[in-house]
Formats: structure tokens, C-alpha cells, sequence
């Protein structure tokens, strides 16, 4: 997933989370559904349209769900909301080590190639281990290269 | 205002073809970050040093350093930038740990993101809960 896409999904529920108004409206949704009314009467210093839009604001963040019942709107907490936010960290984390591993052994043959005539003191001390296995054996650069 | 949240642990393992050594420079060197993380990247890596990456279109990443043993272990804390204080996953609130292990011409990468805010399942709404009354502010609590 690309990282723009990835936002997108995470800023609404940071937003959504920033309020405290609206983690007390989750707060009140997420055992039970709540209509829309009794909700707002739970802030009785607030208007109900300031009500109704802070529960707009969890909707889109997909942190509640909602449905109409009669004349009435109904809210419930949505448990997997916050799954996204995991979800987004672990896709990011799948797409950039598979780009790690692409550019890190890009880099390792290159340095295979070079062998010792363009090594830069960095480069020699960052040689000088791999070339030791384990078991004690040292293995020359073109062994490597022919892998 | 303080949060403790319920969290999770993300565990990433890949197997690469490099040394220990090399992968090293690739989570600690700008130049080399920007070959597979980002666009650029800001890299001091001592502890305390500032670690950040400006992803290809848009987030950046901002943590710290916070224990490095070359080459084998590399701790960081791990925000998005945008993410004021106490928001999800703001600056300073989740740790990245990277486990680096030779296995013969390999590396075993191990990655553990850790502190990743949850929820449990349905049945343990408690996680929900403690996450939300946790940040209760008193005006919240007043109204």
C-alpha cells in the first residue's frame, strides 16, 4: 500500500481520538447502541448539531457504525476501528523490508564486485567481518561473488 | 495529558543475502535509508540522535535512537510527525527494535514494533475502555 494511502487511513482515527468530547460519545457506544438523541443529552452544554458532528467525525474515522431505526439513529462502536492502525504499520513494514532486502543486496554484490582495489577505509571495515563465517573459515571475494 | 493504552506488537522477520555490517548502514546511514524507506532522511545515530524519514508521498517518521549495538541490535522510538502529543501514535510512543543475526552467508532481520495501539477482540472490550478513559481529560469528565 502506498504511504499516501496509509495516511489517509490513520489521520481520521488520530483526529477522531484527539477529542475529548468524542471519546466520551465512544465511551457511551461501545457496550450497547445509543440513539443519536440520548447521546446528545449526555451534553446538555452543547448543541445537538455539534453533537451530530462529532459523531460524524467517528463515523469516518470508522471508529462507530450507524443505522436508522425508526425515526431514530443509532450508534454503536465499531471494535475493529483501531485494527487499522496496526494493520497500516504492518503493511508499511511488509513493503519497505522487502525494499531493504532488494537495495541491501544490491549493495553487497556491488561490494563483492569492487573487491579490494576501490575500498575505502569504510568499506574495508565493513568487509573484513563477512568474510568470516562462523566456523572460522575465511572465504576470499570471488568465492562470494560466484554465489 | 498521559496515556496508557492498550497496545501490540507488530514481529517482521526477512531473510537477506548481506552482512550483518551492511544492513547496519542501511538503518543508521541518511544516504542508505533513503534507498528503501523514504525520499530523505535525517540519521544521528548515537543515542538520542535524531532519526527521521520523509516517506515517498507524505508521512514522515520521527523517532530517536535509543540503544545501538553495532551490528546486531538497534532500538528506536518510532511517530508520525504530524501526530500532535496524544494522538495515535505521536512522536516518542512506539519503539522499533531491530535484531540483526548472522546465519551463514544471511542475515536473520528480526523487527518488533512494539506499543502499537489496539483493541482486543469483541469479547475483551475492556481494552476499549482503558483506552478511552485513559484519556479523559477532567473538562471531559466534568461535562
Amino acid at each position: 500500500m502506498n504511504p499516501l494511502a496509509m495516511q489517509d487511513r490513520i489521520d481520521p482515527v488520530a483526529r477522531a481520538l484527539a477529542d475529548t468530547t468524542r471519546r466520551s460519545l465512544l465511551l457511551l457506544v461501545r457496550d450497547r447502541e445509543v440513539a443519536a438523541g440520548d447521546l446528545a443529552a449526555e451534553f446538555p452544554h452543547m448543541s445537538r448539531p455539534a453533537v451530530s458532528q462529532h459523531l460524524k467525525v467517528l463515523y469516518d474515522a470508522g471508529l462507530v457504525s450507524t443505522r436508522s431505526e425508526g425515526n431514530r439513529r443509532m450508534y454503536h462502536a465499531r471494535k475493529e476501528g483501531l485494527s487499522d492502525v496496526r494493520d497500516f504499520v504492518n503493511d508499511m513494514w511488509i513493503d519497505n523490508l522487502a525494499r531493504l532486502k532488494d537495495a541491501a543486496e544490491g549493495a553487497e554484490r556491488q561490494a563483492s564486485r569492487a573487491g579490494s582495489r576501490t575500498a575505502s577505509p569504510q568499506s574495508v571495515r565493513l568487509r573484513s567481518k563477512p568474510l568470516q563465517t562462523e566456523d572460522g573459515r575465511t572465504r576470499n571475494p570471488d568465492q562470494r561473488r560466484n554465489q | 495529558m498521559t496515556q496508557a493504552i492498550e497496545t501490540t506488537t507488530i514481529e517482521q522477520y526477512v531473510r537477506i543475502a548481506a552482512s550483518a555490517e551492511t544492513l547496519w548502514e542501511f538503518w543508521t546511514q541518511p544516504d542508505r535509508l533513503a534507498e528503501w524507506w523514504g525520499t530523505s532522511a535525517e540519521a544521528v545515530a548515537e543515542p538520542g540522535g535524531i532519526f527521521r524519514v520523509v516517506m515517498d508521498s507524505g508521512p514522515i517518521m520521527r523517532g530517536e535512537y535509543l540503544e545501538l549495538d553495532a551490528p546486531n541490535r538497534l532500538v528506536f522510538s518510532f511517530g508520525w510527525e504530524s501526530n500532535a502529543s496524544g494522538e495515535l501514535m505521536a512522536p516518542g510512543t512506539t519503539r522499533v527494535e531491530i535484531t540483526l543475526t548472522p546465519d551463514g552467508d544471511e542475515t536473520l532481520l528480526v523487527l518488533r514494533h512494539l506499543d502499537i495501539p489496539a483493541t482486543h477482540a469483541p469479547d475483551h472490550a475492556q481494552g476499549w475502555s482503558h483506552f478511552i478513559i485513559d484519556c479523559l481529560s477532567p473538562a471531559a469528565s466534568a461535562a
